[in-house]
């Protein structure tokens, strides 16, 4: 995957500019510095970055110079925009903006510096790009992985009792990610809250009665924390806490001030801290010893980071002072010059191949751990990077003074912003999945945010509640889901009465419209009768027409007819007569037809005039019945609205009445939980007391014993003494009583016995001595560190 | 040596017979009798109470008819004509409810006038505030100063503006540059910045404050508030007051309690006492404690001072033994002159030492004004005059000679370091600028007049001398400094980094006065030497800190409009304009300080408010003057020259002989080198060559400041590098001895002059001879004993030539001559 960024990220400038110089056509096809470059610098950089005056130690007037680089490291990374810091300062993307004081460089020269420098930096029409140069940014060694051989440690026996709960909590000193579990540990008043990173949900309280941790780091497997930290000006130590128990394991560190920078080493032998003291001391876990010191810093140690593969150890400082060591000995094996104030942070990527180093300059910067060379820098948060994490795969997190929390690529691009806080961002850590990101500000507020989406998932409390005041919470919890069922319950019966109207209503009005729409259906078959014989009607007056029509031709025939007749009557009146009188008696029949077709006609229009009116009154009922099953019809649907509403309503108050349920069954389990975590935190403090009381007894009987022995012993030794004078009374009276030699024998032996005695009880005495002191010292260290938090808690809470 | 050196002065036990048998003292026993109490005053004078917790505690002070202040809080009647609105507690006025009133005073038979209370917003709280209780902590508690955090890196990795120039800055530093370190707001009693303060962990700086204090409680809230900033809602402090303004304690160990009160720009009015820097810049007279009280020590005075914000006030506080004898002198005052110093010294209980002799006045007369030494036949004429008014006449004939403006243009040049500069500044425009000034004071030029048209010069070096004064310094800020040194005695250096510690004066003062001289152009003219000066037009200051561009504004004074004017010359009006409080005064001062050889402000360019004028009088009413006479400044000469004060002698009484400030008794001065040399030559009737001058030109009338010559920079010539009054060295020195002793100048001269040869020659006898020469070198007749004890020495012979050359040589090596007394 890193391969293939790399190779996009490669190919992507060379091709843009492969576009360019083909659209600037062959003449301009190389962008050299000798031909564009070196007239630009000379126009504006040489004044201050010549050979002569060299300010910040770089000289743009020769190809080798200026690609060596100044103060800072190289400036100019062939065919690597981003990388090369002379352009993001021309480009006003960095600061000490180029020139200084002076508006940017007009848009045509640093297009030519921009092409320029994609194009492989190319010093003269000779010149051929090469390869880029590998900036040791790509995974060259699989990462060490140190992962635990069974399931990654996550808290189990520990207490959610907090040492100190105050009103507001106070700025985000430390947050750290179990690099195997999803665990994220949150740093707050003399105490470090753990969290589950995926539910955000509060696993326990680590006391630091000692101070504020400053400084969290995970081991290697996960199963341990170092917690290092102090009190200002007072006290600075680091401590090693077992993740599952919560016990602490080591203390190291005996610091005039808080200790504000360590790391515990991946074979986890060495704890190495630092502080405003300006002296890294190094200690062995496994007898804390102190292993070396590092005396090389100035100014106050601010970064402290052992490499994953335990080889090296870097420390940076307030005054910009980076180094690398040898981390078994302590040995300097390479300077980080760059930072020019505050290194607020270092950390490792996980094939220890690269260090990252964070500043108030705003810069991240990437080293090599070879010769310890800046590879890439870049300014990530304006006004001053505060925290970076590695993931494991290779991105990168930070947050800085901008109050952004940032997101990006292995090799420094940017990925996404995940959110902006309210102030300053001072600490950062991303789960071992990659998965989520926690950040905290200066306000102390402590984001869980998904990486993917950027949503926030939840808020991590460096200042959880005490365990009484989370029973109280759930107890109120339990009451107010009570009162809220209660009300559920009641709205849920309420909007089955309301449904159950709304239902009968909605029968009756649906009865209406069935009853209105039959009768819609009987108006139109009405209708469709009517129309039937209107339009038999009509067909009756067509044919009646054209009876009358045929008639009429008839009579027109007959009257022409009898017109012939008049005029051959008046030619020839005989037989003219005859045809006159037919004509005549003709015609006179045509005309009857034609009156009674007439007849006909008339009494098929009335006919017709009648059906036609009968079929408007029908229409009318028609229109009317439709208008009803219209106004039917909007009835009912008026009606169904409220009817889903109700509906809804039900469904809803279903809903919620079983949410409540579950709600109440929630607070519930939360509060038993509550209640039986406080019970056994109760039972765990009165234990604890009884064992110390039970401890001090033993202790104290162990001292009557002791004393008793004691006693008998000198009983003995009395004894013994009065036994071994008159043993010695006996030799010297032996010569010359020999009369007594029994009796004096008898005596010699009884002395033997009780000397032998008294050695046998000297070495009991010595075993139960030892024993009672151990378990005395034992029971000691418990109580004090019990007590130790106690006392601060009853302070703090007197306060 | 053969000779009794004569330095300090003989025991003017004639003088002071002369001085009883004239005057009628009337001696008051003021222990024995001591005088009624004549007034009550109560401060301050009007009381503003708002807001629930605030308070004013009043003190009340009784002055005695002789001016003897004391302290009479806790035994007066303080008496509320309304006791609505606030009740008293103790001293300690407190709001009760919103409402006016008034406080009326009484003791013993005294009634002070009333005092009107106002009170509002009686019952509202205020919220805390970082501008106005938790910056003032720091300043109080001293955590800013410059030996601690507001050194320029900071202490042990924690930096704070110095004397709390930036807040801004300070908020930032305290809360979020160590985010995690500095302050905890979940438990803040567990913050570092409090546990330091009051030492409960290792601290470099120790205790500051207990947590039982009204410190720790202001810090303590402020970060249980969640330690917000209110830059811009909280109203500007525009004012402190330092109540009593003066007080004249009698008695070591007498106590007078003062109180700082500051104005906000809000019109509230806030009780500070507990929260301003208190200072006394002479604890052996008068000490005062953190919070405010005085505390009289030996006999004397002090300028005690309170710091609040960027703020500082001062008040005087005379200390007096409680049973001092004292006879008030009866002597007339010549003029005002003696009247100012006669009413300090009467304050002081200090009796003014005699007039000095004829002799005396006219060698001091005569070398204070035209840099020589009286010749015998001044001498003897000046003795010889009966006249009573023979001393002034003198002086405005002395006026009126030319070697009189020469000096003045002489010192003129020092300060405006008239010299020649390599590559910068020619010989020909500095010679130029040089005859220019002298022709100028010559002319009787009033000095505003050459003030304005230096400061308003434009055009070339050659044909406008005084543009060279841009020209010998470039810098634009260095430029703004030496005007403010120069014309206003204001050395506004410390400004230009950190608000000023002991004065006035703030960053935003100096850039806003060194806007006015943003827009000078300079280019080269025809002839290469010469310089063209001009008003660019165009050109602004930026404020370091945040960039902004700063308006011309005059120091202390107000943004005039600038538009379209060359600022130099609004700038130059304002410079000479009565209006202006420092330019007469300081200008006035200088030249007081020429003829007492101190200023009434010691340094004469550096006027600030913790170095007051140890005559504020006297100060004011010389610049008054000097602005009266139009700026004619020889009218100011005369008034000094014809004072009691000028004319009083070197010896000291009983009651002055600690006194160095007030001008009791005249001051010893070692004559400036210029004036020493023209005098040994006028003595010696030898002459000098200087570069650029012809054979016989006088020292003081070398033009640059880089011509000078073994003897010159022995004693202490300017080398005018800078406008400092203070690089004229009239410090004696051993090299100064030697020179004399053993160099060529003393033994030379008198062997080139031949003055006894001559005399020899013209047959006058030895003992007048050493009478003549006794007259040149001290302006006196050589004494019996001095005449006894040289008689043998000259033995026998009619010309001892080498005896009298010893003698001479002795003369002239003697702290008589070198001293102006």
């Amino acid at each position: 995957m890193f391969n293939h960024l790399l190779r996009w990220g490669l190919l992507f400038p060379l091709g843009l500019f492969a576009c360019a110089a083909g659209a600037a056509g062959p003449a301009a096809k190389k962008i050299t510095y000798d031909d564009h470059i070196r007239p630009i610098f000379r126009q504006y950089c040489l004044k201050c970055h010549d050979a002569a005056t060299k300010k910040s130690d770089l000289a743009l007037d020769a190809y080798a110079t200026a690609m060596e680089g100044g103060a800072s490291g190289e400036v100019i990374y062939p065919a690597d925009l981003d990388s090369s810091r002379l352009w993001l300062m021309v480009n006003h993307e960095d600061e000490p903006s180029m020139p200084p004081n002076a508006d940017k460089l007009p848009a045509d020269k640093l297009t030519l510096i921009r092409t320029w420098i994609e194009g492989g930096a190319l010093e003269n029409s000779g010149s051929v790009a090469k390869a880029k140069k590998p900036n040791g940014l790509a995974m060259r060694a699989p990462a060490v992985s140190g992962k635990p051989a069974g399931p990654a440690a996550m808290p189990e026996s520990i207490f959610r009792q907090p040492v100190v709960v105050s009103g507001r909590p106070a700025a985000t000193a430390a947050l750290a990610a179990s690099p195997w579990a999803p665990l994220v540990v949150v740093a707050g008043q003399h105490q470090v809250s753990l969290y589950h990173s995926e539910s955000a949900q509060l696993l326990g309280v680590l006391p630091f009665p000692e101070g504020i941790p400053q400084v969290l780091k995970f081991s290697r497997d996960g199963s341990l924390l170092l917690t290092a930290g102090g009190r200002g000006a007072a006290l600075g130590l680091a401590a090693l806490v077992d993740v599952r128990t919560g016990s602490r394991l080591v203390t190291v560190g005996d610091e005039y001030d808080e200790v504000e920078a360590a790391d515990l080493s991946p074979n986890q032998a060495l704890i190495a801290l630092g502080g405003p003291t300006k002296v890294v001391r190094v200690y062995n876990t496994a007898d804390r010893s102190l292993a070396y010191e590092i005396h090389k810093h100035t100014d106050w140690i601010t970064a402290i980071a052992f490499s994953p593969d335990g080889q090296l150890l870097v420390t940076a400082d307030r005054g910009g002072g980076a180094y690398l060591w040898e981390a078994e000995t302590g040995r300097e094996v390479a300077t980080l010059r760059g930072h020019p104030s505050e290194v607020t942070d270092a950390c490792w990527r996980a094939d220890s191949q690269i260090v990252a180093t964070s500043g108030v300059d705003g810069t991240i910067r990437l080293w090599n751990r070879e010769e310890g060379k800046q590879v890439k820098s870049w300014t990530a948060h304006g006004g001053g990077t505060t925290a970076i994490a590695f993931a494991a795969d290779g991105r990168l997190v930070s947050t800085g003074r901008d109050r952004v929390v940032k997101l990006w690529r292995p090799d420094g691009g940017h990925l996404k912003d995940l959110t902006t806080f309210a102030d300053i961002g001072l600490a950062v850590c991303i789960s071992h999945d990659g998965h989520r990101v926690a950040a905290g500000d200066y306000t102390g507020e402590v984001r869980l945010l998904e990486v993917d989406s950027g949503k926030q998932v939840g808020r991590l409390a460096a200042n959880p509640p005490t365990l009484a005041m989370r029973v109280t919470a759930a107890a109120g919890q339990v009451a107010s889901a009570q009162s809220e069922l209660k009300t559920a319950a009641a709205a849920k019966l309420a909007a089955d009465k309301r449904l159950a109207e709304a239902k009968t209503e909605a029968g009756r009005r649906s009865a209406a419209l069935a009853e209105t729409q039959q009768k819609l259906a009987a108006s139109q078959a009405a209708r469709d009768a009517m129309v039937q014989e209107v339009a038999a009607r009509k067909e009756a007056i067509g044919a009646e027409t054209e009876k009358v029509k045929q008639a009429t031709i008839r009579l027109a025939q007959a009257t022409t007819t009898v017109q012939a007749a008049e005029a051959a009557l008046a030619t020839a009146a005989g037989d003219g007569a005859d045809k006159f009188t037919a004509a005549t008696e003709g015609a006179r029949q045509a005309l009857a037809g034609v009156e009674a077709a007439h007849a006909l006609l008339k009494r098929a229009i009335a006919a017709g005039a009648e059906a036609e009116k009968k079929l408007a009154a029908g229409n009318q009922q028609v229109e009317s019945a439709q208008q009803a099953v219209k106004a039917a019809q909007v009835a009912v649907d008026r009606f169904a609205r409220p009817l889903a509403t109700v509906t809804a309503e039900v469904a809803a108050a279903n809903r919620q009445a079983t949410t409540r349920q579950a709600a109440m069954a929630a607070a519930n389990t939360a509060l038993q939980a509550a209640q039986a975590e406080q019970a056994a935190f109760a039972q765990a403090d009165e234990t604890l007391a009884k064992a110390i009381q039970k401890t001090v007894r033993q202790a104290e009987a162990q001292a009557q014993q002791l004393a008793k022995a004691k006693s008998l012993q000198k009983k003995l030794a009395a004894e013994l003494a009065t036994r071994q004078a008159a043993a010695q009374a006996a030799k010297k009276q032996l010569a010359e009583a020999k009369k007594r030699l029994e009796q004096i024998q008898t005596a010699v032996q009884a002395t033997a016995t009780t000397a032998g005695e008294q050695a046998h009880s000297t070495a009991a005495l010595a075993v139960a001595q030892q024993k009672a002191e151990a378990a005395a010292a034992q029971a000691q260290a418990d109580a004090e560190m019990f007590h130790k938090a106690q006392e601060v808690r009853a302070a703090y809470q007197k306060k | 040596m053969l000779l009794k050196t004569k330095i300090p002065m003989r025991p003017a036990v004639g003088l002071l017979a002369l001085c009883a048998a004239a005057a009628f003292p009337t001696t008051s026993l003021l222990a024995a009798d001591e005088p009624a109490w004549a007034s009550l005053t109560v401060y301050p004078p009007a009381v503003n109470l708002s807001t629930r917790a605030d308070s004013q505690r009043v003190i009340v002070v009784a002055t005695r008819a002789d001016g003897v202040t004391a302290d009479v809080t806790a035994a007066a009647k303080l008496v509320l004509v309304d006791p609505a609105p606030c009740r008293l507690d103790g001293p300690t006025l407190r709001p009760l409810a919103d409402g006016q009133t008034s406080l009326k005073v009484q003791w013993q038979s005294l009634q002070a006038p009333v005092v009107p209370v106002t009170v509002t917003q009686a019952t509202a709280d205020r919220p805390i505030s970082f501008m106005l209780d938790v910056m003032p902590v720091f300043t109080h508690a001293g955590c800013n100063t410059g030996s601690c955090h507001g050194a320029a890196r900071g202490k042990d990795g924690f930096h704070l503006a110095l004397l709390g120039s930036d807040p801004r800055g300070d908020y930032q530093r305290i809360t979020r540059e160590q985010a995690t370190r500095r302050i905890n707001l979940a438990v803040p009693a567990d913050s570092l910045l409090l546990q330091k303060a009051i030492g409960a962990v290792q601290h470099t700086g120790g205790k500051r404050f207990g947590t039982d204090s009204a410190y720790y409680q202001a810090l303590y809230d402020w970060l249980a508030a969640g330690a917000a900033n209110d830059f811009d809602k909280a109203p500007a402090c525009t004012g402190l007051t330092i109540y009593p303004p003066a007080a004249v304690l009698e008695g070591k160990g007498t106590k007078q309690p003062f109180i700082a009160v500051a104005a906000y720009a809000d019109g509230t009015t806030r009780d500070v006492t507990s929260l301003a820097a208190f200072k006394s810049n002479n604890a052996s007279a008068a000490s005062i404690d953190a919070n405010g009280l005085v505390t009289a020590a030996a006999r004397g005075e002090a300028f005690v001072m309170a710091r609040f914000d960027v703020h500082t006030v001062g008040s005087q506080v005379l200390t007096l033994p409680k049973d001092l004898q004292y006879t008030e002198s009866t002597e007339k005052p010549a003029n005002y002159i003696d009247t100012l110093v006669g009413a300090k010294l009467r304050k002081l209980r200090l009796e003014p030492s005699g007039l000095c002799s004829d002799q005396q006045f006219l060698r001091r007369v005569t070398l204070d004004i035209v840099g020589l030494l009286p010749t015998t036949e001044e001498y003897r004429t000046f003795l010889a005059n009966p006249a009573a008014d023979k001393r002034a006449k003198k002086i405005d004939a002395l006026l009126t000679r030319k070697e009189f403006s020469e000096i003045w243009a002489m010192k003129w040049s020092e300060i405006l370091m008239v010299k020649t500069i390599p590559n910068r500044v020619e010989y020909k425009p500095m010679f130029l600028y040089a005859s220019w000034l002298a022709k100028q004071i010559a002319d009787n030029v009033p000095l505003d007049k050459i003030v304005r048209a230096i400061l308003g010069a434009t055009g070339g070096t050659f044909g406008v001398p005084a543009t060279n004064f841009y020209q010998i310094e470039p810098s634009t800020q260095k430029t703004a400094e030496n005007v403010a040194q120069i014309f206003l005695g204001q050395r506004i250096q410390c400004a230009q980094c950190h608000n000023h510690p002991f004065d006035r004066w703030t960053m935003d003062d100096y850039y806003s006065f060194t806007a006015f001289f943003a827009q000078i152009a300079r280019k080269q003219g025809e002839d290469y030497r010469e310089t063209i000066v001009s008003n660019r037009g165009s050109g602004e200051v930026k404020h370091p800190v945040n960039g902004r561009v700063m308006p011309p504004k005059f120091l202390g004074g107000a943004a005039p409009d600038v538009r379209g004017k060359d600022r130099r010359q609004v700038l130059a009006d304002w410079v000479t304009s009565p209006e202006n409080p420092y330019f007469a005064t300081s200008v006035a001062n200088r030249i007081w300080a020429h003829f007492f050889g101190l200023g009434i402000v010691e340094p004469v360019d550096d006027i600030r408010v913790s170095n007051p004028a140890s005559n504020p009088q006297l100060f004011e009413t010389l610049g008054k003057k000097l602005i009266e006479y139009q700026f004619d400044f020889k009218r100011l000469v005369r008034d000094i020259c014809n004072s009691n004060t000028y004319q009083r002698t070197a010896d000291s009484n009983a009651s002055n002989a600690q006194d160095l400030r007030n001008f009791s008794h005249a001051r010893i001065r070692r004559i400036q080198a210029e004036m020493l040399l023209d005098c040994i030559s006028q003595v010696t009737e030898t002459q000098n060559k200087f570069r650029g001058l012809p054979l016989g030109a006088r020292a003081v009338q070398i033009a640059d400041g880089n011509t000078s010559n073994y003897f010159l920079t022995t004693f202490g010539r300017a080398k005018r590098n800078t406008v400092c009054t203070c690089e004229v060295d009239t410090q004696p020195s051993l090299s100064q001895a030697l020179n004399l002793l053993n160099g060529a100048t003393i033994s030379g001269k008198i062997g080139a002059g031949k003055v006894i040869e001559k005399q020899l020659e013209a047959g006058k006898k030895p003992l007048e001879i050493v009478e003549d020469l006794t007259i040149r070198c001290y302006c006196r007749q050589p004494t019996a004993e001095e005449i006894q004890k040289l008689t043998p020495l000259l033995g026998k012979e009619e010309k001892p030539l080498s005896q009298l050359q010893d003698i001479y040589w002795a003369l002239l090596n003697s702290r008589e001559f070198l001293f102006n007394h």
